[in-house]
């Protein structure tokens, strides 16, 4: 689903020394894999999930999303690849305040031509266990509910890879778990989820832990787990029915 | 984009975030409110004293004035029956009728007492003035002659002195003098001025003239051609002859004024010169003014909101998408702006009524679409003016960075 090869980002500013973010980063993920990219605090994994999420350009490297190189595209294109084949969870949630949860979960949709919007977004609220709060407001909901409606948010387009940024860092441990157990049911539903965590508990729940720092890869180890999906076939709707209806509190 | 959603997402953000539109909106709304009032207003005005110039100065008509005209402040008065007999004999004039105005006089009848201006006219005035009787009879070159006390009656004056009952034959009394009421004059309503055409008592001139002023001066004299294209030649005839009949110089100042509908008209569009630079200069101040509210309001907006943007790019928004959706978002707040703007105009033009009756005559002021459109349409444009700045800015954003 993903690959990139020899990919590098650096940053420079006026009078500092250039930072080299991502240094000659390659890496292969399938279909339905949960891959931790695990690192300290400046080991350039933010930029990693960046660049993965097409949110940012390397300055050097191939990347290929489902077999089409994506590093170099138009703007506008990239930001349509965005809205069909990735969905993105923030530590920070950033749902958006005076907006129902229902309204949250609909924001991917308005720059998507599916006229079934209300429907999908109640599936995706439903699918992460939060049926019976989609008119609450953002305001109104706890930290853990406010983070399953981001996650219902990044799933509400059916997209093939979910990239998560420190998805558990402003939540307590018991919610956290629960958080990264519906990683783990959307994974085994087919979806690739990239965990980007600096916690080693975090990334023990994944599949394979690929440890950056300084920008480049150290380590990229399959954990002792049975892996959580890796299907062939890529059936959104299914992956949405499947999940249960309670979710991972 | 999704059509339908951006439609609920721009309705939302306006009703749920009042605040922000009620700033937005008030620069839209005061522009539209502004606007149609002072085009209506001013447009009513322009036809108000059109149709009235169009009485007083028809286009086969010529009016000379004793001194400078019917604006002036005063000064020598020397038009007299024998320059009009002059001007008569040589410009072959066919119709004319003089006009003394003696001013507001103590006009009894009973009880009732009113103040009224009194003027003497001729026989000649209901074809030279078109405007006879209503009611009874108009005077009679016999009256005239004869310095008669018989007086013609405005239908304001009638319904004071008399309110229901017919004033024709009864007796009403000018400053002591007794008149006989012959007639009732066809109604004129307010001049532009507000002042009420109909209240008024008609004398015969020569009665003026010789029983109670005692003078030879007339106020004016108007004449009435049976070519209106001759009226331009003959109203410069009559000022050379009035010349040289009063002895008065080259580049000496002339004690008379000569008028054509002509001349009027072109001295009416003169007055209405600066009053057609000022309604545009407002409404377009107000619009500017609106315009940089919006820009400022939607730019603090895309401050506030920059992590918002910086998620919707994430989402899968397009730089054109951002921009869409904040320009929709500004557009339906001046929409709905101009709107209230407009249900305001009803309000507005019955708290001016009172104003404008006493200033301008005008009682009913009606409103017409073309400045509705066009307020709406400035209110709109200029709305969308100050939106594209902020959006274009909001979709130049980048995601990363807005969402750090």
């Amino acid at each position: 689903m993903i690959e990139v090869r020899e990919l590098e980002k650096t940053y420079r500013r006026p009078n500092l020394p250039p930072v080299k973010a991502i240094d000659r980063v390659s890496l292969r993920v399938g279909r339905g894999e949960l891959v931790a990219v695990l690192g300290p605090s400046g080991s350039g994994k933010s930029t990693l999930m960046n660049v993965l999420g097409l949110l940012d350009r390397p300055d050097a490297g191939e990347y290929l999303l489902d077999g089409r190189a994506v590093h170099a595209l138009p703007e506008d294109e990239l930001a349509r690849l965005r809205n069909r084949f990735l969905g993105f969870v923030f530590q920070a949630y950033h749902l958006l305040p005076r907006t129902t949860a229902l309204e949250n979960v609909q924001l991917p949709l308005l720059y998507s031509e599916h006229a079934d919007f209300d429907e999908r977004a109640r599936r995706a609220l439903s699918a992460v266990g939060l049926e019976d709060r989609v008119d609450h407001y953002a305001e109104e909901l706890s930290g853990g509910q406010q983070q399953r409606v981001a996650i219902a948010r990044a799933i509400v387009n059916e997209p093939a890879v979910l990239l998560a940024d420190e998805p558990t860092g402003n939540l307590d441990s018991a919610t956290g778990a629960g958080i990264l157990a519906l990683f783990r049911q959307l994974a085994q539903c087919g979806t690739t989820v990239l965990l980007i965590t600096h916690d080693e508990s975090v990334a023990a729940v994944a599949d394979r832990v690929v440890r950056i720092r300084d920008g480049a890869v150290e380590s990229d180890v399959a954990s002792r787990r049975p892996p959580a999906g890796g299907m062939p076939e890529d059936s959104s709707a299914a992956r949405l029915e499947k999940l249960p209806a309670g979710g991972a509190r | 984009m999704n059509g339908p959603l951006l439609r609920a997402t721009v309705v939302r953000r306006l009703t749920r975030h009042k605040g922000r539109a009620l700033v937005m909106g008030l620069g839209p709304a005061l522009g539209v409110l502004a606007t149609v009032l002072l085009v209506t207003v001013s447009g009513q005005v322009r036809a108000k004293f059109l149709a009235f110039l169009d009485a007083a100065y028809p286009p086969d008509g010529i009016v000379v004035y004793s001194g400078g005209g019917p604006m002036s402040a005063g000064g020598p008065r020397r038009l007299t029956v024998a320059d009009v007999e002059t001007i008569v004999a040589a410009t072959g004039v066919p119709a004319w009728d003089p006009l003394v105005f003696a001013g507001p006089r103590d006009v009894r009848r009973d009880g009732e007492t009113s103040s009224v201006p009194v003027m003497g006219l001729s026989e000649q005035g209901a074809y030279v003035r078109r405007r006879g009787a209503r009611q009874g009879d108009y005077l009679t070159a016999a009256e005239v002659s004869s310095r008669a006390a018989v007086a013609l009656l405005g239908a304001t004056t009638a319904a004071q002195l008399f309110g229901d009952a017919s004033p024709l034959g009864e007796t009403i009394y000018v400053d002591g003098t007794a008149y006989v009421v012959r007639g009732v004059l066809e109604e004129r309503g307010s001049d532009p001025h507000g002042g009420d055409q109909d209240h008024v008592v008609v004398v015969p001139y020569t009665t003026l003239l010789d029983r109670v002023l005692r003078t030879t001066s007339l106020s004016a004299v108007s004449f009435r051609l049976d070519d209106p294209g001759r009226v331009e030649a003959a109203g410069r005839e009559i000022a050379e002859l009035l010349r040289r009949e009063h002895q008065i110089a080259a580049g000496q100042q002339d004690d008379f004024s000569v008028f054509t509908s002509a001349t009027m008209q072109a001295m009416f569009r003169r007055s209405f010169r600066t009053f057609d630079l000022f309604v545009p200069l407002i409404a377009g101040t107000l619009f500017l003014v609106s315009a940089l509210v919006i820009l400022a309001v939607a730019q603090l907006g895309m401050r506030a909101r920059r992590g918002e943007i910086g998620l919707r790019k994430a989402v899968g928004a397009s730089a054109g998408d951002l921009e869409t959706q904040i320009v929709w978002e500004v557009l339906l707040v001046a929409g709905v702006a101009a709107l209230v703007g407009l249900a305001l105009v009803p309000l507005g033009l019955r708290l001016l009524e009172p104003l404008l009756a006493a200033k301008f005559g005008l009682r009913e002021l009606t409103l017409s679409l073309p400045p509705v459109v066009l307020a709406v349409a400035a209110a709109v444009l200029t709305a969308l003016a100050g939106a594209v700045l902020p959006a274009r800015r909001a979709a130049r954003l980048e995601a990363v960075a807005a969402l750090r």
